[in-house]
Order: C-alpha cells, then sequence, then structure tokens
C-alpha cells in the first residue's frame, strides 16, 4: 500500500492488528495470507474460527474508524463535516454488526482502545486539508483489508453482509477524495477493481 | 437474503455455509452480472454521444472504462468455468428504457444510470452468496465495491444522499 503515508499506515497496522505482506496486502490476524487459486472450490481453509478472527478484525478497524471520525470533526466544515458525521454513524452501524456477528459465532468482541491510545496513534492534524488525508489513509487501509478479508469467509450470507460494509468505505474513500480533488472524477475513483491500494 | 447487517447483527449462519454452490449457479451469477456490465457500457457510451450530461460527461466516460475492465475479467471468469459469454448489446433499444432516459437530458439519464448501478450492486451482493472460489469472489468484491463509488458520484450529481446507507446492497 505505498499510496498511503507511511507513518500512518504503520500506526494504523499497530492500532488494528492487521499483518502486511511483502506484496503489500493487509491481512486480519488469523486469517491466512494463502491465496487459493482453484476455480469452482470453495477455499479449504474457510471455517467458521477463521470467519471469527477476521469478523473481530474488521470491528478493530471500525473501532479505529469511528475514534478517527470523531478526532477529524473538529476540523472540518460544511459538507466535509455533515459527510464526515455521516460516516461516523456508518461506522458505528458497522462495528456494532461486527460485535453481534463474532457473538453469534461465540467469540468475544474485541473492544475499542482508550481514546488516549487512539490519539497518540493519530497523526498530527491541524487543517481540513490533514483530516481528509488521514480519513482517505484509514478509508483505503480497511478497504484493503476487507478486499482481502470476504472472500476467505466461510459463511455465505457473511460474506454478503461484508462485502456490503466494504461497498459503503469504497463510497466513503470516493466522497473523501472528491473532496479534495473537486472535478475530477479520475481522482476519486482511481481503479476499477477496488483494492484500497490506489493513489490518495 | 438478509439485508446487510441483519444477518451480521443477528450472528447467525447460513444453511448455505462452506456448502459453497453449484458450478451452474457460479456461471449464471456472472453471466447476469456481465450482461449487466455490458449494458451500462452501452448506457455510459450512449449517454456521452448524446451530449447531454454536461458536468458528469468526464464521470460518464470513466464509468465506461470501468465498465468494460469489468466485462472482460467477468468473460474470462465464465470462460475459466467453461461457458461462454453473453455477446453485448449493440444498439440501446436493446436495453430496456435506455432510449428514452437518454430522450429525457442529463437528470432523467443520470437517473437511469444510478438505476443501472443499483441492478449490479444488486447482482454482485447475491454473487458473494453464490460464487465460491476466492479469485471469483475477490474479484467480484472489487467490482461491487467500484460500482458503490459510481453510485456515490452519480447520486451526489442528481442531488441525492450520495451514501446513504451503512450497508450497500443496492436496495438503499
Amino acid at each position: 500500500m505505498p499510496d498511503v503515508d507511511p507513518r500512518t499506515r504503520r500506526e494504523l497496522l499497530a492500532l488494528t492488528g492487521l499483518t502486511a505482506t511483502a506484496g503489500g496486502t493487509l491481512l486480519f490476524a488469523g486469517c491466512g495470507g494463502e491465496e487459493e487459486r482453484a476455480e469452482g472450490r470453495p477455499d479449504p481453509k474457510a471455517t467458521p474460527q477463521r470467519d471469527r478472527a477476521i469478523l473481530n478484525g474488521a470491528l478493530t478497524l471500525e473501532n479505529t474508524a469511528v475514534a478517527a471520525y470523531s478526532a477529524v470533526l473538529p476540523l472540518l466544515r460544511g459538507e466535509n463535516r455533515r459527510l464526515a458525521l455521516q460516516f461516523l454513524d456508518q461506522e458505528r452501524e458497522h462495528g456494532r454488526a461486527l460485535a453481534g456477528a463474532v457473538r453469534g459465532l461465540g467469540g468475544e468482541p474485541n473492544r475499542p482502545k482508550p481514546d488516549a491510545e487512539y490519539h497518540a496513534a493519530f497523526p498530527r492534524m491541524s487543517d481540513e486539508a490533514d483530516a481528509l488525508r488521514f480519513a482517505t489513509d484509514l478509508e483505503n487501509v480497511a478497504i484493503s483489508a476487507y478486499v482481502e478479508g470476504v472472500p476467505k469467509l466461510s459463511d455465505a450470507e457473511l460474506r454478503q453482509s461484508t462485502a456490503a460494509i466494504l461497498a459503503n468505505e469504497a463510497e466513503h474513500v470516493t466522497l473523501l477524495l472528491a473532496a479534495r480533488h473537486p472535478g475530477r472524477p479520475r481522482a476519486a475513483v482511481p481503479e476499477p477493481f477496488v483494492t484500497g491500494r490506489a493513489a490518495a | 437474503m438478509l439485508a446487510g447487517g441483519a444477518l451480521l447483527a443477528a450472528g447467525g449462519l447460513s444453511a448455505t455455509r462452506a456448502l459453497g454452490a453449484a458450478p451452474g449457479s457460479e456461471r449464471a451469477v456472472l453471466a447476469s452480472a456481465l450482461r449487466l456490465e455490458q449494458e451500462a457500457v452501452l448506457a455510459y457510451d450512449s449517454a456521452v454521444r448524446a451530449g447531454e450530461l454536461g458536468r458528469l460527461t468526464d464521470s460518464a466516460e470513466l464509468f465506461a472504462e470501468h465498465e468494460r475492465r469489468h466485462a472482460e475479467a467477468l468473460s474470462l471468469a465464465l470462460r475459466q468455468l467453461g461457458a461462454e459469454p453473453p455477446s453485448a448489446p449493440r444498439r440501446v433499444e436493446e436495453v430496456r428504457g435506455l432510449a428514452q432516459a437518454l430522450r429525457g437530458g442529463a437528470k432523467r439519464t443520470a437517473r437511469f444510470l444510478i438505476g443501472l448501478e443499483e441492478r449490479s450492486l444488486r447482482t454482485y451482493y447475491r454473487a458473494q452468496g453464490t460464487l465460491r472460489s476466492p479469485a471469483p469472489l475477490a474479484t467480484s468484491a472489487g467490482i461491487m465495491a467500484n460500482e458503490a463509488q459510481h453510485l456515490a458520484l452519480l447520486r451526489r450529481s442528481v442531488g441525492q444522499n450520495p451514501s446513504p446507507v451503512a450497508f450497500v446492497t443496492g436496495r438503499g
């Protein structure tokens, strides 16, 4: 993920427990990195236990996103602030749903970290441009992890629901990019196959 | 099929867990998605040619490129499953509602494109439940996210909330 600010990326990985492969792919802890290529066959490593690990990893990301949008709100004005408030609510909805799913699989949902821990890890931000840049980086980290995690889920309906979250995060990043690059659709929607790795 | 967060919130497990789907179902959902991509290519190209889109023209040109890339990927995936991709529509009359939308000006065309993107999203959402091999699942997820991005910018262009729901299934 070369286009996310390296320090931001490092701090976000530490906060979220994601693992980065040599190729830049982000993996949820316990979800495994090997790509299964057999056509027409399910991933043999897909199990409810791994589902739980993937969903709990996603929950940690959503908890981080809630903290991040709360942190950037004071720097935003007008339409950007309105959008960020909406995104904050949506990240909370994702978090509640993921926590419920983890419980449903017999697990204990990861809890949010103390605010001070998030704030210590977030970059120093002084204006709206910094805030939008950070939110974009954060959404790209989340997208990259969801793109890797969704196909690894063993349960068909969990895949559908997490793909629906991924699509919402993709909307967020496009609207953030559009705010940063008005009138430039190629900057707002930079890739036909969303990976979270495109230029921010 | 449960909407977005309902299943997650309930923590439920589906009857289809780990069973996957028959290869025929995989081919069917990929063929449906491909047909919608082909219709989208024609719709965006036709809208650009009609010259009525105003500020949306650059976006429509970009989205047509994206839909072409999606169609190529889906055609390849279908061939790998032993199926022949459907032929693409060539005339606006072959896409239901497109000709009327184009005659109705920019806003009506944008609303038609919104409807098309929503149908695509519903198909890719369904595909996540039907496909079972990791590579097509990953491709489908990446395309679904891209269609959501298109939809966000199209909605905003007609004054709608660009991201109205937390779980994007094409029904929100």
